[in-house]
């Protein structure tokens, strides 16, 4: 990188903190993430939290705050180190027993007091060609609270995939998200399964802002730009658990109620004895120099100055930037979204992983097949693939072995997987340490860890693990 | 331009011009606002010149009454190549008759462009035709297309305020809702999550011009219950499963204008666009007939008369053979023909036709002035609307009110001048007006003055009071309550506007109560304080008429000692909050125990037992005192029988 970018990238880390929030469980993929982390799932033999760091290295950051659960800090650590990322990070561990939201991880680092500066939260399952310029620059622009970055859904769609496991009704979870164009002002963001048959606005909703956008096909990438005093109220109210769930709608819902001036809400204070909303103007409430400069400034973009800038306390401020342009962005959150990440991982190599040399058979893996499928298929350091093997449109995954006349097809092989001899393994998912024994046919299926398939089973779009509960997902 | 000639040569483009507007909104000045005059034009000539120059090749004019004046107009002129005939039908009081009609009649022959004898623009209406011919080619069942311009929110009165849910992509319209009908928009989730985008704007102004598909007639005559415009987009949007027509949006971009009166308010701003020359080239100095100069401040002069120190601010139409006299002023407003401004009257934003005489020392302020009108010296006006021949008396001083010259036929009206009368309508006076009433609730008469509509109460209200409802009050649990109370109050107030039967708000009340999962107590407690808060207004006539109307609630909720405490906490935050209620705060109280919705016991507990040491709270208890000594004097007794009773037990 040239030496005047280096100026910017410099101010980026000065002006925000990156945190990646990799302390999920994988709820909504409980087959595969049994016994490791969801960011550690391999996503074209990387780990799915390369690509977040890939995201912020590529935007500018030099150095991330990485959260995740205490007892997994050691293999996050270890198998990041692999990586080969110039970013620098500091993991955080977080309590795993507890069940903590993205607020509650949040408040720990905020209380922790190694927050110094507005923070850039990013999820360890976002998966994008993206740079963050966009975001960075609108929040810097409008002086935002919070700033969010959606993706409106590209050609790429996660149906074209036959995604393993039994044919499950694909429920998608959508948000309704409410964006006055002309601002990218956030105005509405909730669950369309908080609806039931219709959605209600109010008058005054629609009086301040002209013209709204619902959106309800939009990818939320759950990157978010929070300001500081944000995090303050954080660590103040205690009760607020998620940011997507909960802090955000919050804060937007604060942004339509009536403006105060700072001598009121001290008035009120005392009349009513603090109320949470006067708690959250009054971590809201900005710098009265800042204000007047900005009063006092010529500069003015438009309408988005007399409306926004009024000096009448609007102190709470959400916006919400839509990119267009995306070639490829998901969030591998569900199971159906992990697997199509892993099928374009690598269409989109080099943007998604910063033009990384892409490395199809590791010089450490033992290959003796010469139907091995260069192209599309990724194997990594110490896999034994037998002579007498085909393998197309497959990652297979550290210290895994291929036995000999066995057809591997479309499939993702973690760690230390064993196949026998005469299988055959179409779009399939085989987990960490699993064992498929000889003459098995197995499609559309996943294995789970550990789990040993019996010799010349047949199993067609079925999850197979040792735990039955499993089977119900 | 070579596509629009092409749609010229493919046929001919008719537009169907409804002259009546089937409502009394005009009244006591004109019945047909089409031949009333804006800026001293008939408003039927800048709508059929619009269409003319617009290249619209027949032009049909719709009319029920008026005929020979409607049809008096349309021959005293050519209007370019556009031929324009009259068709008269007496059985119509809506505009749903008047396409019933059109369909029998049949004397349309392809899409055609519907508007109204009320409109005032410079559009081009060949490219919003063009654009509904090419949604027909992608949705067959594409019905109409409405034309809207952005207004950004401004200068409308509150009968053209809307709500519109319009897809991104295709500009359908996949909600359509009056202002009207209620400050909260609803929109179907099934609509906004089979559209990746819908646009709700509350930045349209209705131009009340549409592009008719064929089918638009018959669907009228198929659904007889279809009275107005609105009716018709309402009714396609909600039956879209059964109608299968689909209704789209234009927006007029760039410089285009188009506006429909409908009321003395848009007639005030309308006249004010076509002075400031939005409406460009339809403005009074390049009129064919009866041109005006056209000076510096937008005034605008035809062989006027004016006395040597007369003041003509900005904004000012005068027409010809006007007499303005020595130190009149006359500031934004608009006079016709052969009148007459006396020595020192001021006139300010009115609107005054032809023949009037306004003697001396006159002030003329927001006032319409019809044709004939006589106003004596020294009178003062503001705010009034005067129908034909009206006179005022020497030294009289008229308020928004609406003057006719004759009694009404009951006689009566009181006169208030010579030859004035006050005029009010009522429902059943005219056999024609009141057909769209069911569809639009129209609020009170109101003048020019525009009046900003009304914030909405619900959130002043919830921001100020909420917060100190419960303890709590630490997480966004609470915000559920603030939802609960403010649907309650849209419930609440929608119920005691249109007089509803108060059971039927026990259901709605239970209703969010369990949607928002709210407590009793919180339910007892947000139920007295919006029934106190409703309306801004705490005399004790209006606090009465809130009480008697929702004493069915009080009796549903107040059931135990908790409730009643819960109601007298309410009362206590109100008062805090709102110290004119403290004033009658006794008063209250002793009603609602006489009444038997409080009981003895709840009103001394609450009263010796203050929630914290406020001040407001021990002032509120002071002035209550007096209500409590007779409460404790009476007590005794009520004990010993409530004792003996337990003894006989």
């Amino acid at each position: 990188m040239g030496a005047p970018t280096t100026n910017r990238q410099t101010d980026v880390d000065s002006e925000l903190t990156a945190v990646i929030m990799a302390a999920g469980k994988g709820s909504r993929m409980t087959e595969l993430t049994a016994r490791r982390p969801k960011c550690l799932l391999p996503i074209g033999n990387l780990p799915m939290i390369y690509f977040p760091l890939a995201l912020l290295e590529r935007s500018g950051f030099h150095e991330t705050f990485v959260i995740v659960q205490e007892s997994h800090k050691i293999d996050v650590t270890n198998s990041l180190e692999k990586c080969g990322l110039k970013i620098r990070f500091e993991i955080v561990g977080i309590p795993g027993d507890e069940d903590w939201g993205t607020a509650d991880s949040l408040r720990f680092l905020q209380e922790s007091g190694k927050i110094k500066t507005d923070v850039l939260i990013i999820s360890s399952d976002l998966i994008t060609d993206l740079k963050l310029d966009q975001l960075i620059d609108l929040y810097r622009k409008r002086e935002a609270s919070i700033c969010a970055l959606f993706v409106s859904p590209s050609s790429t769609n996660s149906a074209a995939f036959n995604t393993p496991g039994p044919k499950s009704k694909n429920k998608i979870e959508r948000d309704l998200v409410g964006i006055e164009p002309e601002t990218s002002r956030l105005v509405l963001l909730a669950s369309a399964s908080d609806f039931e048959e219709t959605l209600t606005l109010k008058g005054n909703l629609m009086k301040k802002h002209g013209k709204i956008s619902i959106h309800s096909k939009l990818l939320d990438t759950h990157v978010y730009i929070v300001r500081r005093w944000l995090l303050q109220y954080l660590a103040y109210n205690k009760d607020l658990s998620t940011l997507k769930g909960e802090l955000l709608p919050y804060v937007v819902k604060k942004q339509l109620k009536i403006n105060k001036t700072p001598k009121k809400v001290e008035d009120k204070a005392s009349v009513v004895g603090g109320s949470i909303k006067t708690e959250l103007f009054q971590f809201a409430q900005e710098d009265e120099l800042a204000v007047k400069i900005r009063q006092i400034s010529s500069h003015s973009s438009g309408k988005f100055d007399s409306q926004l800038f009024p000096g009448d306390g609007q102190s709470i401020r959400c916006f919400a930037e839509v990119v267009r342009d995306s070639e490829f962005t998901a969030r591998a959150n569900t199971l159906q979204q992990y697997w199509a990440a892993n099928r374009m991982v690598l269409k989109y190599w080099p943007p998604l992983t910063n033009n990384r040399e892409m490395l199809n058979v590791s010089p450490l893996a033992n290959v003796s097949s010469t139907q091995l499928d260069n192209e599309s298929c990724v194997v990594a350091e110490n896999a034994t693939i037998s002579e007498k093997t085909s393998l197309k449109g497959s990652f297979i995954g550290a210290g895994a072995s291929v036995s000999p006349k066995t057809l591997v097809v479309d499939s993702i092989l973690m760690g230390a997987v064993r196949i026998g001899s005469g299988c055959k393994i179409n779009n399939c998912i085989v987990c960490d340490e699993a064992v498929i024994e000889d003459g098995t046919e197995l499609k559309d299926c996943i294995v789970g860890s550990q789990h040993v398939v019996p010799s010349k089973s047949i199993h067609n779009n079925e999850v197979l693990t040792v735990i039955d509960r499993l089977m119900e997902f | 331009m070579q596509k629009k000639e092409a749609v010229q040569k493919d046929d001919v483009v008719q537009a169907v011009v409804i002259a009546d507007c089937y409502q009394n909104t005009f009244r006591p000045v004109t019945d047909l606002p089409a031949l009333l005059p804006l800026v001293n034009k008939p408003l039927l000539a800048y709508t059929l010149e619009c269409l003319s120059a617009a290249k619209v090749d027949e032009a049909i004019v719709f009319c029920s009454f008026g005929v020979e004046e409607v049809k008096y107009l349309v021959s005293c002129r050519e209007w370019g190549r556009m031929s324009v005939t009259v068709i008269t039908s007496d059985r119509c009081s809506s505009l749903g008759d008047a396409m019933r009609d059109l369909d029998a009649k049949a004397i349309l022959r392809g899409d055609f462009i519907l508007v109204t004898g009320n409109l005032i623009g410079n559009l081009d209406l060949l490219s919003a035709l063009e654009r509904h011919r090419k949604i027909q080619k992608t949705d067959k069942g594409a019905s109409m297309t409405l034309v809207y311009k952005e207004c950004g929110g401004k200068s409308r009165s509150i009968e053209d305020e809307m709500y519109l849910g319009i897809d991104g992509k295709t500009d359908r319209i996949l909600a359509f809702q009056r202002r009207l009908r209620g400050s909260l928009m609803e929109i179907d989730m099934e609509a906004i999550l089979a559209h990746g985008q819908v646009d709700i704007r509350n930045d349209l102004f209705d131009c009340k011009v549409s592009i008719c598909s064929m089918n638009v007639p018959p669907l009228f005559s198929d659904n007889f219950d279809f009275q107005s415009l609105d009716d018709f987009v309402h009714g396609l949007i909600i039956n879209e499963d059964i109608i299968a027509c689909t209704v789209y949006s234009y927006i007029l971009t760039g410089s285009q204008y188009a506006a429909t009166v409908t009321s003395w308010q848009n007639y005030h701003y309308i006249s004010k666009d076509v002075v400031h020359r939005w409406t460009y080239p339809f403005v009074p100095d390049l009129r064919e007939d009866e041109r005006y100069t056209y000076n510096r401040n937008s005034i605008y002069l035809q062989d006027v008369s004016l006395a040597k120190d007369c003041r003509l601010k900005s904004d000012v139409v005068i027409g010809k053979e006007s007499i303005i006299k020595e130190m009149a002023h006359v500031l934004s407003s608009v006079v016709g023909k052969r009148c007459t401004i006396g020595a020192n009257s001021v006139i300010s934003n009115s609107y005054i036709f032809d023949d009037v005489v306004i003697e001396d020392e006159s002030t003329i302020d927001h006032c319409v002035i019809a044709s004939g009108c006589k106003i004596g010296s020294g009178s003062s006006l503001s705010g009034c609307i005067l129908g034909p021949k009206v006179e005022i008396d020497i030294r009289s001083s008229v308020e928004q009110s609406r003057l006719q010259h004759v009694p009404k036929s009951t006689g009566e009206g009181d006169p208030i001048g010579g030859k004035a009368f006050e005029y009010t309508s009522d429902a059943d006076e005219g056999s024609d007006s009141d057909s769209e009433d069911e569809g639009c609730v129209m609020p009170g008469w109101r003048g020019l003055n525009y009046e900003q509509s009304k914030p909405e109460a619900e959130d002043d209200d919830s921001d100020s009071l909420s917060g100190e409802s419960t303890d709590g009050a630490h997480s966004p649990i609470q915000d559920d309550t603030n939802l609960f109370y403010s649907e309650i109050v849209d419930s609440m107030l929608r119920g005691y506007e249109d007089k509803l039967p108060c059971d039927n708000l026990v259901l709605e009340i239970n209703s969010s109560r369990y949607a928002y999962n709210v407590p009793l107590s919180e339910v007892n407690y947000n139920v007295v304080r919006a029934i106190l808060t409703l309306e801004q207004n705490f005399t004790w006539e209006s606090l009465a008429d809130r009480l008697k109307y929702f004493k069915p609630l009080f009796v549903n909720y107040m059931r135990n000692k908790d409730a009643m405490l819960e109601c007298l906490n309410a009362i206590e935050d109100v008062a805090a909050i709102n110290p004119p209620l403290a004033l009658v705060t006794m008063k209250l109280i002793h009603v609602l125990y006489d009444r038997d919705i409080l009981t003895e016991d709840p009103i001394l507990h609450w009263y010796r037992n203050p929630r914290s040491d406020e001040a407001k709270g021990q002032q509120l208890r002071e002035s209550v005192k007096r209500f409590i000594e007779w409460l404790e004097k009476a007590e005794p007794s009520d004990d010993e029988e409530s004792d003996d009773e337990s003894e006989d037990d």
